[in-house]
C-alpha cells in the first residue's frame, strides 16, 4: 500500500489523560512512516509534550487538540493546534521546557499563526 | 571444563573456540560455544525453577544471557568464560523475573508478549547496531504489527522502571551506574536555560538526562551503556521527564500565584 502523502486527522479532549492515547497513535503512525523504536521514541516524546502543553499551559480554540500527520517519503510531519497563545513567545519555565524538547527530539520545529490561532509544525525523518 | 555435544572440552579448546569467533563471528562457531556451555545454562535455570515458572522457560531466558555473554566476552582479558558468563546469565533470569514482578497487574498474555518484544529488540540491536523498526520486530517475532504496537505501549504505561532494578549483568543497580559524584548538575540546567528545573530531580535522574541531552546519546546507545534494554531506557527517560515536568509546572504555578 503507497503510504506517500498519507494525511491523518486526530481530534482529541484536550485532557492530560489522553497522553497515552496520543502515544498509541503516534507510535502507529511513526511505523507507517518506517521509523525504527529510537526514532519513534523521540517523536512519541515530542508529541506527548507539545499535547500536554496544550492541556496544561495554554488557552486552546476549544476543548480539543487537533493533530494532522502526514507521511512524506521517511519523513513525518505533525501540525498541531490550534491554540490562542504563542508558545514561541512563552517565556515561562514549562514554555522554555516545551521549546527544549522539541528541539532535542525533532528534526526541526516551528510555529505558525492564523487569525490569532496558533500552531506548530513539527518535522522528523527517518534515518534509515 | 565445557561440553559439547557430550564431548568434554578443555580450556584449551574453548580458548581456540572463542579466539576463531572473535575473529569471524560465524553463527556455526558460536553455535559450537553455546553446545559447550549448555550445561551451565540448564543448571543456573533450576536454580529459579522453584519460582512458578516452567524450566523450558527458563531454560530459554538462560540462553539469551548465554547469547549475550558470548557476543560480549574477550578472551584476551585472561579470565575464564564462566566467571564472566555466569553473572550474565543469572542477570538475564533475574530480570525476567523482575518483568513479570514489575507487570503484574498486565494479563499474563501482554506480559509474554513484552518479554518476547523486549527480546527481540535487544537481539536486533546487537546484530544491526540499532533499534529495529515495528515491522521488523513483527517479521522476528511473528506478532502482528498492531500486536506489537499495543505490546510496546502497553509495557510503557504499566511498567514504571525502578532505579533500584538491577542491571543485565545482575551485580549493580541503575542507582549505582546512575550515580556517583555528580557535576552535571550546572551544566544541563544551564543547556536547559532552567536554572533551578533540576535540583528537584535526584542525581539518577539528572545523570540521564545528562547523557540523553548533553552527551546526545541515543536510547540505544544509553541502553548499551548502562547496560540495560532500550525499553528499560525508555521507561526510565518518560518516568524522568515526567518528574521534571511536574517539577516546572509546580513551579511555574508558584510564580504566577506569587
Amino acid at each position: 500500500m503507497d503510504k506517500l502523502g498519507d494525511n491523518i486527522h486526530i481530534q482529541i479532549p484536550a485532557s492530560e489523560e489522553m497522553a497515552d492515547i496520543i502515544r498509541l497513535a503516534t507510535t502507529a503512525i511513526a511505523n507507517r512512516a518506517g521509523f525504527d523504536l529510537d526514532q519513534s521514541d523521540d517523536i512519541n516524546t515530542a508529541m506527548e509534550e507539545v499535547f500536554r502543553y496544550y492541556c496544561t499551559s495554554c488557552s486552546m480554540d476549544g476543548t480539543e487538540v487537533k493533530l494532522d500527520f502526514v507521511i512524506e517519503n521517511d519523513s513525518l510531519r505533525v501540525r498541531a493546534g490550534d491554540s490562542l497563545n504563542s508558545l514561541a513567545e512563552n517565556n515561562s519555565k514549562i514554555g522554555r521546557y516545551c521549546r527544549f524538547i522539541l528541539d532535542k527530539f525533532t528534526d526541526s520545529f516551528h510555529e505558525v499563526s492564523e487569525q490569532g490561532r496558533y500552531a506548530i509544525i513539527i518535522e522528523k525523518t527517518s534515518d534509515l | 571444563m565445557a561440553s559439547n555435544g557430550g564431548k568434554k572440552l578443555s580450556r584449551a579448546e574453548t580458548d581456540i573456540l572463542f579466539k576463531r569467533y572473535r575473529e569471524d563471528r560465524n553463527p556455526e562457531t558460536k553455535s559450537q560455544i553455546v553446545d559447550a556451555y549448555m550445561d551451565l545454562v540448564r543448571s543456573l535455570a533450576r536454580r529459579f525453577a522453584n519460582r512458578g515458572e516452567p524450566l523450558d522457560d527458563l531454560v530459554q531466558v538462560a540462553s539469551m544471557g548465554l547469547l549475550k555473554a558470548i557476543d560480549r566476552f574477550d578472551p584476551d582479558r585472561n579470565i575464564q568464560f564462566t566467571t564472566y558468563a555466569v553473572p550474565t546469565i543469572v542477570g538475564e533470569l533475574r530480570r525476567y523475573f523482575r518483568d513479570r514482578a514489575a507487570t503484574i497487574r498486565v494479563p499474563r498474555g501482554l506480559r509474554e508478549r513484552s518479554y518476547i518484544l523486549n527480546t527481540a529488540v535487544q537481539n536486533h540491536l546487537q546484530e544491526h547496531g540499532r533499534t529495529p523498526t515495528i515491522a521488523e520486530i513483527s517479521a522476528i517475532t511473528g506478532i502482528n504489527e498492531e500486536d506489537v504496537i499495543e505490546g510496546l505501549e502497553s509495557n510503557e504505561a504499566s511498567t514504571l522502571a525502578s532505579l533500584d532494578s538491577r542491571t543485565d549483568d545482575g551485580e549493580l543497580s541503575l542507582l549505582d551506574v546512575l550515580g556517583g559524584e555528580d557535576k552535571t548538575l550546572g551544566l544541563l540546567d544551564e543547556r536547559l536555560s532552567l536554572a533551578g528545573a533540576m535540583s528537584g530531580l535526584d542525581e539518577r535522574e539528572q545523570r540521564l538526562l545528562y547523557l540523553r541531552f548533553i552527551e546526545g546519546l541515543s536510547q540505544s546507545e544509553i541502553a548499551e551503556k548502562l547496560d540495560i534494554s532500550q525499553m528499560h531506557v525508555s521507561r526510565l527517560l518518560r518516568q524522568t521527564l515526567q518528574s521534571l515536568r511536574n517539577e516546572l509546572t509546580t513551579s511555574t504555578r508558584e510564580s504566577f500565584s506569587s
